[in-house]
């Protein structure tokens, strides 16, 4: 518990120290929200004006604390670029980028999961050199270079799948899931070769262990020995890579989001940056990081069910 | 540990474990080729980068240059008579692109780990020696930094001070500046509680000299492999940023913008965002094989944060 | 702006004569007034039903004339079927009645009296009355409210009520552009919003009009939907049921999707995809060239472009072109002038491409000339700028790219903090208003800071000349001064493309490149 607790503060001091600096940064960025609402024809007046209007003209460390609190008390404000509360214009992105990641995941581990199992299990024969050989080569593809060949392959040439767009859910699953097959390709084949690297070089260390031998020995299935007792105890480090890599999943999912033309939490993060939506961007911010912390969470307790005995001894960056 | 390590990558099954093979010469090679290319980019006669030639817009490899044809609207005319690898959407020669946008890809990957090794490296040792309250606000600010959007940092210099390559190479040494410090502050705390740290230290050497001869010497090496692996990492980085549009200004080329500017013709004329593509590719393949292959020779262990 | 009017009042008690000749511009009297020119088949033929889908390039930023400041295409298009103007205007300039029946100057011009159509109602079941009218045109002018396009709008003194259905605008001096301006189909405030919705903030979002099509959703970047309004005063019409718009910014996306049938009518000003879709025998292309222009803008202030020496030589270093084939694949034609179809001037004194004529202006000039060209790192921005550094590298003029994002372009415009930069001339039907604001030497919109008296004079002029061939050729002076002293060169003139699918009949003409849809039916 006590662990929690720490973990917690550590966690949140980070937050407030990125929203924070992102709050600063983006007023060092020239320009500010009232030249988003004016166009080239404002005067300097109108400009003047709108940001009164904005609460612009107030000092920067005022305007800071009255973010913060009205974060705490739970209000992400309005945005200055669509006034729309943004929680709300979050709640509309979030499902978009959620997808994508988690249909992404999914992707990737359904590859580099039989794949590392059977890399392990044919460890140093062709076929793992081969397997190994690509996967190098895989990881060596730039996520928007792979977007590109991938819309070239099975967009342009094969038509199978949109080039680019996003199709809600309330048109359909068919063209929704359509939509965001190519995007979450492009994210999980970067991705799962690190994956499977991890997942192959666990499990080698397990098959090796003597409670492998031993169920080898009574004669059990060579496929559920791989996959009822060898899995589960070699996937810890798999796990851990998971929840690391949602850090680097956002970089990605913005390249991709773009790419794509999917209307996500990461895209509107650079649009806002652009119209120094400050609310959103902070939003935005927040969202993120509080994502990955639950996600990173959520990874701890999985460690204490692949494996009990490690349950809060291992402190888990 | 080691044993485990040794299991995962290609390596160990090299018959020849310690020596370097074709998976490290050829990409040597491709790498030298593009260095040289690139340094000497103003001596080989080339088109010059952003000389439009009107007629050849997206043109196939091989495609005869308009400057040799009629001089009406064209630039310069020196150079081959041939666009070698084609042209881009504006008509301009996508080899003398590529070779110049080498120079921004190849200084920008290369350094940006150099000043995030220098900067994170020394802050790591630091905060791994004197741990206590030096230690841990090193680790706090590195920790901050980690979980700061980069692209807000991007953005924030990209346009308060204009995206110039000592800029890029600054911001991006920054951004990865806590990773560096991560394996350094590792290692220094390992290596600080080992005897012959100890046995400096009784001999009543000065912290500077422990940090200097005892400590520095040892965890160079799993510094240098990380960044080794970064270069790749960096290349790819700004070819990113090239692609969103936040790369060098124009006129100079940038890989990643180049491939950008092809997606519009994709369908036509795909060798505009394809051969750079599949130069980036090489490119960053090269490196990753290089960085493994010299770390399988110099059996680096210790590099993981 | 302001000494504008002062001065254009002085010029008008100077050289007009007392009686000024009467602005039948719009004096229409049509009780039974039927919009649409008389090409329709008759409404037996067309079909009711469906559901038609526009893909759109950008979200809209709000329909609150107050909040949003400016309608952009995208957003015109979709208020215009909610909302309804005052006036339309047919392609050869007539005025067509809609909410307003007609439009009477007095003798002095100074005065204009509108009648309105009675039996109208807003969505919400609001009456449209004289009352509507004022509580609206109170808001856009009342200076507190700071209407960002009140500049435009400097000549209307106030507006009144006379009786339910009569409206009374005061002018402080006769002006050409009155009824063009305020019922503009790109212009935020000619559309008259419901006083009930304006005055809950609920217009905004939910705009609420008298429009054949009534608002229904509107989800933030994904999609604006608006239904039929089943008591739209004319008989059957609408014939559609409902438009979906979907905000599809990426073009190819956009040019994928109405291939494949997900969406119905599409917008786009890509080269590439315009000649993709043109040479596409499945779809229908709409073009237009409409009045406006892309423009280089040369800031006067800053040297070496103070030096009228240095602007003409880039005027002559400058291929339009070249220009227009690189960035549009010659889908926009050169222009001379900003007028486009709207006026034909008979020569304007372009400077044409000429590099010996620019290197003898710069040899003249005795200096090196670097400039730094600000640009939006958008595709758009990118490739003017490059195209721009590779002309007028040609005659030995270095000009420097800087990237940065929209809105510090915007706050660098408006500072006047820049030297080169591109900039779209918006197009309206009668230009005089705008380029009023751009070029008379007072005025907070001279982008260029450029001032001229003659200039000054000629903008004045164009304001209040009621004569139409005199007010023509002071406009194509001010486009051959522009010409002479070059503030801006001109980067390819408008032409708006819509593409629709065959099935989708009755797409109105696309003036000023909005798509009227609102008498669209499906040939299903």
């Amino acid at each position: 518990m006590r662990y929690f607790v720490r973990r917690l503060i550590h966690l949140a001091v980070v937050v407030f120290a990125v929203t924070t600096l992102t709050f600063f940064m983006l007023n060092l960025l020239p320009g500010d929200a009232a030249y988003h609402t004016v166009s080239e024809e404002a005067s300097p007046q109108d400009v003047e004006a709108i940001r009164e209007e904005l609460g612009l003209d107030r000092n920067v460390f005022v305007r800071y604390v009255r973010l913060l609190k009205d974060t705490v008390c739970g209000d992400l404000g309005t945005s200055s670029r669509s006034r729309e509360p943004v929680m709300q214009t979050l709640m509309a992105c979030l499902p978009v980028t959620a997808e994508l990641l988690i249909l992404s995941q999914i992707i990737a581990l359904s590859l580099a999961v039989p794949l590392g199992i059977l890399c392990a299990s044919k460890a140093e024969t062709i076929l793992d050199t081969l397997l190994s050989s690509a996967a190098f080569a895989m990881i060596s593809v730039p996520s928007f270079v792979m977007a590109i060949v991938l819309i070239y392959c099975f967009a342009l040439k094969l038509g199978w799948f949109p080039a680019t767009g996003y199709v809600p859910l309330s048109e359909g699953f068919l063209p929704n899931i359509k939509s965001f097959v190519l995007p979450s390709l492009s994210i999980a084949l970067a991705e799962w070769v690190t994956l499977m690297r991890v997942l192959r070089a666990d499990m080698i260390i397990t098959l090796h262990q003597d409670y492998i031998l031993a169920a080898k020995a009574k004669g059990v299935q060579p496929g559920s020995v791989l996959f009822k007792h060898a899995l589960r105890p070699s996937s810890l480090t798999l796990i851990t890579v998971l929840g690391i890599n949602v850090g680097h999943l956002m970089g990605g999912a913005l390249i991709v989001e773009t790419i794509y033309a999917l209307p996500g939490i990461a895209r509107l993060m650079v649009k806002s940056i652009l119209a120094r939506d400050v609310a959103m961007v902070q939003g935005c911010v927040l969202f993120i990081t509080v994502g990955c912390v639950l996600i990173n969470f959520l990874i701890d307790m999985a460690y204490s069910i692949i494996d009990p005995r490690i349950r809060r001894r291992r402190p888990i960056a | 540990m080691p044993d485990f390590r040794k299991r995962i990558g290609l390596s160990s099954r090299n018959p020849g474990k310690g020596r370097l093979g074709p998976s490290f010469w050829l990409p040597l090679t491709w790498i030298l080729f593009l260095v040289i290319s690139a340094v000497g980019a103003h001596i080989w006669n080339l088109p010059e980068p952003d000389d439009m030639d009107p007629l050849n817009s997206s043109a196939p490899p091989g495609c005869v240059r308009e400057a040799r044809v009629g001089k009406e609207v064209s630039g310069s005319a020196s150079g081959p008579p041939f666009h070698v690898l084609g042209t881009d959407t504006m008509g301009r020669d996508m080899a003398s692109r590529l070779i110049f946008g080498a120079r921004i890809s190849l200084s920008v990957g290369l350094l940006a780990p150099a000043v995030g090794l220098l900067l994170g490296g020394t802050l790591g040792i630091m905060a791994g020696f004197y741990r206590g309250r030096l230690g841990t606000a090193i680790m706090i600010v590195m920790d901050t930094i980690f979980a700061f959007p980069g692209l807000v940092l991007i953005l924030v210099v990209a346009y308060s001070l204009g995206v110039t390559p000592t800029n890029l190479v600054i911001a991006l040494g920054i951004l990865t500046a806590p990773a560096f410090s991560r394996i350094a502050r590792a290692n220094t705390m390992a290596y600080a509680a080992q005897d012959f740290v100890l046995a400096a230290r009784t001999l009543g050497s000065s912290d500077g000299r422990i940090l200097c001869r005892e400590i520095l010497p040892n965890i160079v090496s799993p510094l240098f492999a990380f960044g080794l692996m970064l270069v790749a990492i960096m290349i790819v980085v700004e070819g990113a940023l090239g692609f969103l549009g936040l790369g060098v200004p124009p006129p100079t080329p940038s890989w990643g913008g180049m491939i950008a500017e092809g997606r519009e013709v994709l369908d036509d004329a795909p060798h505009v965002s394809m051969i750079p593509s599949l130069v980036m590719f090489m490119t960053v393949l090269s490196f990753n094989l290089i960085a493994n292959g010299l770390k399988r020779v110099s059996g680096i262990r210790r590099y993981a944060p | 702006m302001k000494r504008v009017l002062e001065r254009s009042t002085d010029s008008s008690l100077c050289n007009l004569p007392s009686r000024i000749s009467v602005m039948v511009m719009c004096a229409v009297f049509l009780p039974f007034c039927l919009s649409s020119a008389g090409g329709e088949p008759p409404v037996a033929v067309k079909r009711r039903g469906g559901t038609v889908s526009v893909g759109l390039e950008s979200d809209f930023p709000g329909f609150d004339p107050l909040k949003a400041h400016g309608l952009g295409l995208s957003a015109a298009t979709a208020l215009n079927l909610v909302g309804e103007r005052l006036f339309d205007t047919a392609g050869d300039g007539r005025c067509i009645p809609v909410l307003g029946l007609s439009a009477e100057p007095s003798d002095d011009g100074k005065t204009w009296t509108i009648k309105l159509r009675k039996g109208v109602f807003f969505h919400d079941g609001s009456p449209f009355t004289a009352d509507a009218v004022v509580h609206h045109w109170k808001r856009i002018l009342d200076p507190a409210n700071r209407f960002r396009g009140r500049l435009l709008l400097r000549p209307i003194r106030s507006v009144r009520r006379v009786d339910d259905h009569t409206v009374q605008f005061d002018l402080r001096a006769p002006w050409a552009s009155f009824l063009t301006t305020i019922s503009s189909i790109r212009f935020i405030a000619s559309y008259i919003p419901s006083p009930k919705a304006v005055d809950a903030k609920t217009y905004d979002r939910a705009p609420v009009g008298t429009g054949p099509f009534m608002f229904k959703e509107w989800k933030t970047g994904e999609r604006f939907v608006v239904v039929r309004n089943p008591k739209y005063r004319r008989q059957g019409k609408p014939y559609l049921d409902g438009i979906v718009f979907r905000f599809q910014p990426d073009p190819q996306t956009r040019y994928a999707s109405l291939k494949s049938g997900q969406i119905d009518v599409m917008w786009t000003d890509r080269g590439n995809v315009i000649l993709k879709a043109k040479s596409d025998k499945s779809l229908v292309t709409y073009e237009k060239e409409g009045p406006g222009a892309t423009v280089l803008l040369l800031n006067n202030t800053k040297p070496p472009l103070d030096d009228l020496r240095v602007r003409r030589a880039l005027a002559h270093a400058w291929n339009q072109d070249f220009f227009v084939r690189m960035a549009a694949g010659g889908t926009v034609p050169s222009v001379h002038d900003p007028f486009g179809d709207t006026l034909k001037c008979d020569d304007v004194g372009h400077r044409e491409y000429d590099i010996d004529r620019a290197k003898a202006l710069l040899k003249e000039y005795g200096r090196p000339v670097v400039l730094q060209m600000d640009h939006t790192s958008t595709p758009r921005g990118r490739v003017f700028a490059e195209i721009t550094q590779q002309l007028f590298k040609r005659v030995g003029v270095v000009v420097k790219p800087a990237p940065c994002d929209y809105l510090q372009l915007r706050k660098r415009l408006i500072t006047n903090a820049y030297q080169l930069s591109g900039y779209v001339m918006r197009g309206n039907g009668d230009m005089g208003p705008m380029l009023s604001a751009l070029f008379f030497s007072g005025s907070p919109l001279n982008l260029t800071r450029y001032g001229q008296p003659e200039m000054d004079k000629l903008l004045i002029d164009q304001l209040t000349e009621s004569d139409p061939v005199r007010r023509k050729s002071r406009l194509c002076s001010i486009a051959r001064l522009l010409n002479k002293d070059v503030p801006i060169i001109y980067a390819g003139g408008i032409r708006h493309y819509i593409f629709a699918r065959p099935e989708v009949k009755g797409i109105g003409p696309i003036d000023l490149g909005i798509a009227r849809l609102s008498w669209v039916w499906l040939d299903r």
